[in-house]
């Protein structure tokens, strides 16, 4: 199925799945739109327009939704439905052009629109039965006789566009001919509307075909160039780590940006690269699910991968083994060439680079693979491994019995605070558009003010933190989560001075973790639910969130256009860190 | 005796070892975890599994002409509670770091057995046999069965401990101890004491 014909099916299942439901309806308004991805800069034009169009129409609709209920056709303004039709259908020919270029927005809007179109439908049903009624649709029929002429003229006018192949502007005269005919259209009676709908639809299928056959065709165009401008190039940053220990081994340096760095240099700067190529790849993932893009060669060989990987989580694993890999064999290289006399400051340099990336690499094996090499540079000085050994029996047991403290004190909590992906994950209220976000938020947010609790927590700065994605959701947290005296304990604990740092990747890991806010889990009441494309959500992933998918985690295919997922934002009530657990104050 | 079957199984076990050439302490180590192992198989109930270690490490100690190679220890936490084994060490100072007091239930890298405890805290004391007599602040955590509620005493809050040689062993008692109960967050004022081996 090539491009076009995925942008087709998805509308015409759009549109389908809004005729069945025929309960479907707003019921009530919405502030709430999605943002867009914007691999086309004017699709926050359009989405903006789509949102003018709806907040305009919205009260209408609400109050023609009230009397159709009441079936009373003497409250309908008449007057009003033409004006409310037009608006209607601008949102759909906005909506459809959204989702050609790759928007969720589109799916939402188009989901809404033809929802609303069938109230304003049904209102001029009703309304003809009164008097305004009856006088409005005399008039739409009278202008439209006197209109016929000038229909003619329109549609002659745009065949010679097309054949001028002008087709932006056939495009946007067809849609103020669409314009004019909302207008009255609905309100002909049967022969009239089938006479028009005549008179427009073969041109309006000649002028739309293959303006949105282009225009689909530039979105994949686009996109791939945004997916080629990140640079993903996994095999070349593999390449350049392992040659990178091959130089550390043989002369204890490498080159890093021009400049020469030793082997924890090295090894920060790469596991930063990778933290780095890690989030490029969600970000890619975000744009190819835009396009529906499976990993066809064009894109593995913009990603520069090594070989044919069957998924996108196995793009992120490809470079997360390889990146693994290479960073444990820097320490084995610093191993094999480190004399005596530096072999503590190295030692102490990688345990610290550890603890603080450990958590958001989110990769036991990885960690344990460096401890295990860490402890085969140690022993090369077995006085200093001895100073090791003493650290580590001095603390191993402390921080396990901390993090029991910590994690049964949680366990007990979360039996009131479930996660949100449990909270949101039921039935009704499945964070995915098969309708409009009008008719798919109002359940999920009978769960505002409710206890939730969120996993993977990480501090972005003094005011803000994050949690991974876990199902569809994630949490915001607003405010600043780090615990002083907590991190101040700990350090207690672990005997952590500045001169006297900790000596062990498990010991730096906890302080530096308490530090950066990283928390294994958070409860709190839930403040308010933020709908997000989830691909959208992975196209605009900032560097500062890259522990919001840890490596491998991506979903092995991309994600369906009308795929949501839910910002959750949460007043926290108690954090659990690895090693303590800290009820808030309100 | 009610406990023949485990009694059976050391004579088996050490005499075997003995006949083949001796055992090192280690060797009769691992005998006396494999023992309490059996134990703890045998019997469902954790006190009925401790009598039986209790007599099993006795066992082994009759033979060997210690008097135990595991220790014990109580503490009142929401119930009377009874440790089946208390190991205790000095930690040397170093990296800026005072010595510190070790007592725990379970050696280094063995299996947690349950109930088990933890109590730390740093000294000045050069020896186990230096701190005969002498207060150490310490922090403490226990915890009954896997998974259940942990008590300890809370940051900053140290408990007093003191500590009496008694021969190879070592008592180690507090009294008046405050622990939080990690779980429902209520506050015990209680008591241990640990009859501790060096390990």
């Amino acid at each position: 199925m090539n491009i076009n014909q995925r942008f087709s099916v998805l509308f015409l299942s759009v549109a389908a799945a809004c005729l069945v439901a025929v309960d479907c309806l707003p019921g009530q308004t919405t502030a709430e739109s999605l943002e867009v991805t914007g691999i086309w800069p004017e699709a926050v034009e359009r989405a903006g327009r789509c949102k003018k169009n709806w907040d305009e129409v919205s009260p209408l609709l609400l109050k023609l939704e009230q009397s159709i209920k009441a079936n009373d056709p003497e409250s309908i303004d008449a007057k009003l439905l033409g004006k409310g039709h037009v608006a209607v259908q601008n949102i759909i020919r906005d909506a459809e052009v959204l989702l050609q270029m790759g928007e969720t927005a589109g799916v939402d809007y188009m989901f809404r629109a033809v929802d609303a179109k069938r109230i304003i439908e049904k209102a001029i049903e009703l309304a003809k039965m009164t008097d305004a009624g009856q006088k409005v649709a005399s008039q739409a029929t009278a202008y439209k006789q006197k209109s016929d002429s000038k229909r003619t003229k329109a549609i002659e006018n745009l065949r010679k566009l097309l054949s001028q192949k002008q087709l932006e502007k056939a495009e946007t005269e067809l849609n103020e001919l669409a314009a004019d005919i909302d207008l009255f259209h609905l309100w002909l009676n049967v022969s009239d509307a089938q006479f028009v709908s005549n008179q427009y639809s073969q041109i309006a299928k000649d002028v739309r075909f293959p303006i949105n056959q282009a225009r689909a065709a530039k979105t994949k165009q686009l996109a791939l160039e945004l997916i080629k401008k990140q640079q993903v190039k996994i095999s070349a940053l593999i390449d350049s780590a392992v040659a990178a220990a091959g130089e550390i081994q043989s002369t204890g340096k490498t080159t890093i940006d021009g400049q020469p760095a030793d082997g924890p240099a090295a090894f920060s700067k790469y596991l930063k690269l990778w933290q780095a190529e890690h989030q490029k790849v969600v970000n890619c993932l975000g744009w190819a699910s835009a396009i529906d893009g499976q990993l066809e060669p064009s894109l593995q060989n913009l990603m520069g991968l090594s070989s044919v990987p069957a998924n996108w989580a196995a793009v992120d694993l490809e470079l997360q083994s390889g990146m693994a890999a290479a960073l444990i064999k820097i320490i084995a290289a610093d191993t094999i060439q480190i004399g005596a006399g530096d072999l503590p400051r190295v030692y102490q340099q990688y345990v610290q680079t550890l603890g603080e990336h450990a958590n958001k690499i989110g990769d036991p094996k990885f960690i344990a693979a460096c401890e295990s090499a860490l402890d085969g540079l140690a022993k090369k000085d077995p006085a200093f491994a001895a100073r090791v050994d003493n650290y580590r029996k001095a603390t191993v047991d402390l921080l396990d019995w901390r993090n029991r403290y910590a994690h049964t004190a949680a366990v007990n909590q979360q039996a009131t605070y479930p996660k949100s992906a449990d909270l949101i994950g039921t039935q009704d209220c499945t964070p995915e558009l098969k309708s409009g976000l009008p008719t798919v938020l109002p359940p999920i947010k009978t769960k505002v003010g409710q206890t939730v609790s969120a996993t993977h927590v990480f501090g972005v700065n003094a005011t803000a933190a994050y949690s991974g994605l876990e199902g569809r959701s994630w949490a915001s947290v607003k405010g600043d989560l780090l615990q002083q005296s907590e991190v101040d304990a700990l350090a207690h604990d672990l005997f952590a001075t500045t001169e006297n740092p900790p000596l062990t990747v498990a010991a730096s890991t906890a302080i530096k973790s308490a530090m950066n806010r990283e928390y294994e889990s958070l409860g709190g009441t839930v403040l308010a639910f933020k709908p997000e494309g989830m691909s959208t959500r992975f196209a605009k992933l900032a560097p500062v969130m890259s522990g919001f998918l840890t490596p491998g985690q991506p979903t092995g295919e991309p994600a369906k256009r009308n795929d949501l997922i839910l910002r959750v934002d949460i007043e926290p009530r108690w954090l659990q860190h690895k090693y303590f657990f800290v009820k808030l104050k309100k | 005796m009610k406990t023949p079957q485990i009694g059976k199984r050391v004579w088996i076990l050490l005499m075997t070892a003995v006949l083949v050439g001796g055992c090192s302490k280690e060797e009769v180590d691992k005998m006396v975890a494999d023992v309490k192992q059996s134990a703890g198989d045998l019997k469902s109930s954790a006190n009925d599994a401790l009598a039986k270690t209790k007599q099993a490490a006795q066992s082994v100690g009759d033979l060997t002409g210690a008097t135990d190679f595991t220790g014990s220890a109580q503490m009142k936490l929401d119930t009377a509670t009874a440790f089946a084994s208390s190991y205790i060490r000095l930690i040397p100072a170093g990296d800026g770091r005072p010595a510190l007091l070790q007592i725990k239930s379970s050696p280094d890298g063995g299996p947690e057995k349950f109930p088990a405890f933890l109590v730390q805290g740093e000294t000045e004391g050069q020896s186990l046999a230096s701190l005969n007599g002498k207060s150490i602040p310490v922090r403490v955590f226990a915890q009954q069965t896997d998974k259940g509620t942990v008590w300890s005493n809370v940051n900053g809050d140290p408990i007093m401990i003191t500590i009496q040689q008694v021969e190879k062993r070592f008592v180690a008692k507090f009294e008046q101890g405050k622990l939080i109960d990690s779980v429902n967050e209520s506050q015990i004022v209680t008591d241990g004491t640990f009859e501790s081996v060096e390990f």
